[in-house]
């Protein structure tokens, strides 16, 4: 079979497991983004336990490789609660992107400046109103960029799911080129799809990007 | 005047359980997500009949398991024996596709009920699981690229030279007593493709490998020497498992004397690699 071919015949199998690493992909950032927004505001809550909790998870979470703590929560809770492969991968890319999203939030939210507070505290509104329909809009627009840096990791970091069993696009990837013997190729496609991937964000990106320039 | 980092004390108390419900509501989707996944293995130790049996195997080490690329299923050598075995203990199989560097750990966690790959039996292997009979008769071979340029012939000669091989394999550590420095990869084709470029001096890995998928694959290199060590694989099972090990044993004894591992062994290999 020529590496053409092989590269066609593949496509299928490749695309099964790129269905897998998206539907991961889905769930992490729709979690991360939670968490992390919930953390931050935690962060910022003024409570000292609840600062002192949120920056030790920061801390943690960011501060270890995500395959180590892939491994901790496949095998290491094993015992207590067992996790199947799908949900191990999905809660390991939540905590640890979520650490990072966290701190995006926490950074946009500080960014805004106090006099906005101050504005809607003259007209009667309460503090929660401000933060929910003031301070969250404007941070969330600010903070895109660096959120947007975190949820295509997520979607890269997804291929992490291999070493849990799981079968998507990098495992998938792995199989076929250790039954045809064609390496690169094979990763080189692999590549491709991940990068057609990153590519639907990139363009999310953009389009929120465009719809929140009002505020200029 | 406020300070703008006074929020989760200024969220209104149902503001602030509407998002702890958000939380908590996302948990349970994901729960509800993975129930269906392959996490089949079962708990208790002598798993009635009809429930499937579940195999841990890499799917990327051809001949042994691997994806057919025709088929899109996994089979080889080790996991058509593993389904033979199933089919005379009257339970399904389900195979559970894990890279060799989780393997054990995996057996461990119970997340399949033994491992179907190539497993060597070795001392220190025997004192953590408990093995199946043989059922692989082999032996590690020394590999080289096409233009050797450390002219490597045989074991002696890997003293002090970088030898490629699998992680967590037990090639490395017949390397390391040669006297080699092992650098590690995931799968046995990246330790080629680095061979080939001299990235690394030499590989280790199995006869049987080299005898079936070598030829057949454009690699350019080659073995040298005679096998060094003779090694036997063997189903590894956990070691408070070893009633199910025993039914096993009967099976594989069964598809011995019947002449059908024989059969599996000539269709893979040509020759009977199973004594």
């Amino acid at each position: 079979m020529s590496v053409v071919d092989l590269l066609i015949d593949s496509l299928p199998l490749l695309l099964k497991g790129a269905l897998m690493t998206v539907w991961i992909s889905v769930l992490g950032v729709v979690f991360a983004l939670l968490l992390g927004l919930l953390v931050a505001i935690l962060a910022l809550s003024k409570v000292r336990v609840l600062e002192w909790l949120s920056s030790l998870y920061v801390s943690f979470f960011r501060g270890t490789p995500l395959l180590v703590q892939l491994f901790i929560i496949y095998f290491g809770f094993a015992n207590v609660i067992r996790f199947t492969p799908f949900q191990s991968i999905v809660i390991g890319l939540t905590l640890h992107f979520g650490a990072y999203i966290s701190e995006s939030f926490r950074g946009a939210i500080l960014s805004i400046s106090k006099g906005q507070w101050e504005a809607s505290a003259s007209l009667g509104l309460k503090q929660s109103d401000t933060f929910v329909h003031v301070i969250l809009p404007q941070a969330w627009r600010r903070a895109i960029p660096s959120i947007w840096n975190s949820l295509i990791d997520v979607v890269k970091a997804s291929s992490l799911a291999s070493v849990v069993t799981v079968e998507e696009l990098t495992s998938i990837a792995d199989q076929i080129s250790s039954a045809s013997a064609v390496v690169l190729p094979i990763l080189l496609e692999a590549a491709l799809i991940y990068w057609a991937l990153t590519t639907l964000l990139d363009i999310v990106q953009r389009y929120l990007e465009r719809r929140y320039r009002y505020a200029d | 005047m406020v300070k703008p980092n006074l929020i989760i004390g200024k969220l209104t108390r149902s503001q602030f359980i509407r998002l702890l419900m958000l939380a908590s509501g996302s948990a349970v989707v994901l729960a509800a997500c993975g129930s269906n996944s392959s996490d089949t293995s079962s708990d208790s130790p002598t798993a009635s009949t009809g429930q499937p049996l579940t195999v841990g195997t890499e799917g990327t080490y051809p001949p042994f398991s691997f994806r057919d690329l025709q088929s899109n299923e996994l089979t080889g050598y080790d996991i058509d024996i593993a389904t033979e075995v199933a089919k005379r203990l009257g339970r399904p199989i389900e195979l559970v596709p894990t890279q060799w560097k989780s393997m054990l750990a995996s057996l461990d966690a119970r997340r399949f009920d033994f491992v179907a790959n190539q497993v060597s039996v070795t001392p220190e292997r025997e004192q953590q699981y408990a093995f199946s009979q043989p059922y692989t008769v082999s032996g590690a071979v020394i590999l080289v690229s096409q233009d050797n340029p450390k002219n490597i012939q045989s074991a002696n000669d890997l003293k002090g030279k970088v030898v490629g091989t699998t992680q967590g394999s037990n090639f490395a550590e017949a390397a390391q007593e040669a006297g080699a420095e092992v650098k590690y990869y995931q799968g046995i084709a990246q330790v080629l493709t680095d061979l080939q470029q001299n990235r690394v001096d030499a590989a280790l890995n199995d006869r049987l490998y080299v005898l079936s998928e070598l030829k057949e694959a454009n690699y350019r290199v080659k073995s040298v020497g005679e096998p060094f060590t003779r090694e036997t694989t063997a189903f590894a099972f956990r070691k408070d498992n070893t009633e199910l090990r025993d039914q096993v044993n009967q099976a594989l004894d069964e598809i011995k004397q019947d002449g059908t591992l024989a059969n599996i062994s000539n269709k893979w290999f040509g020759e009977d690699v199973s004594r």
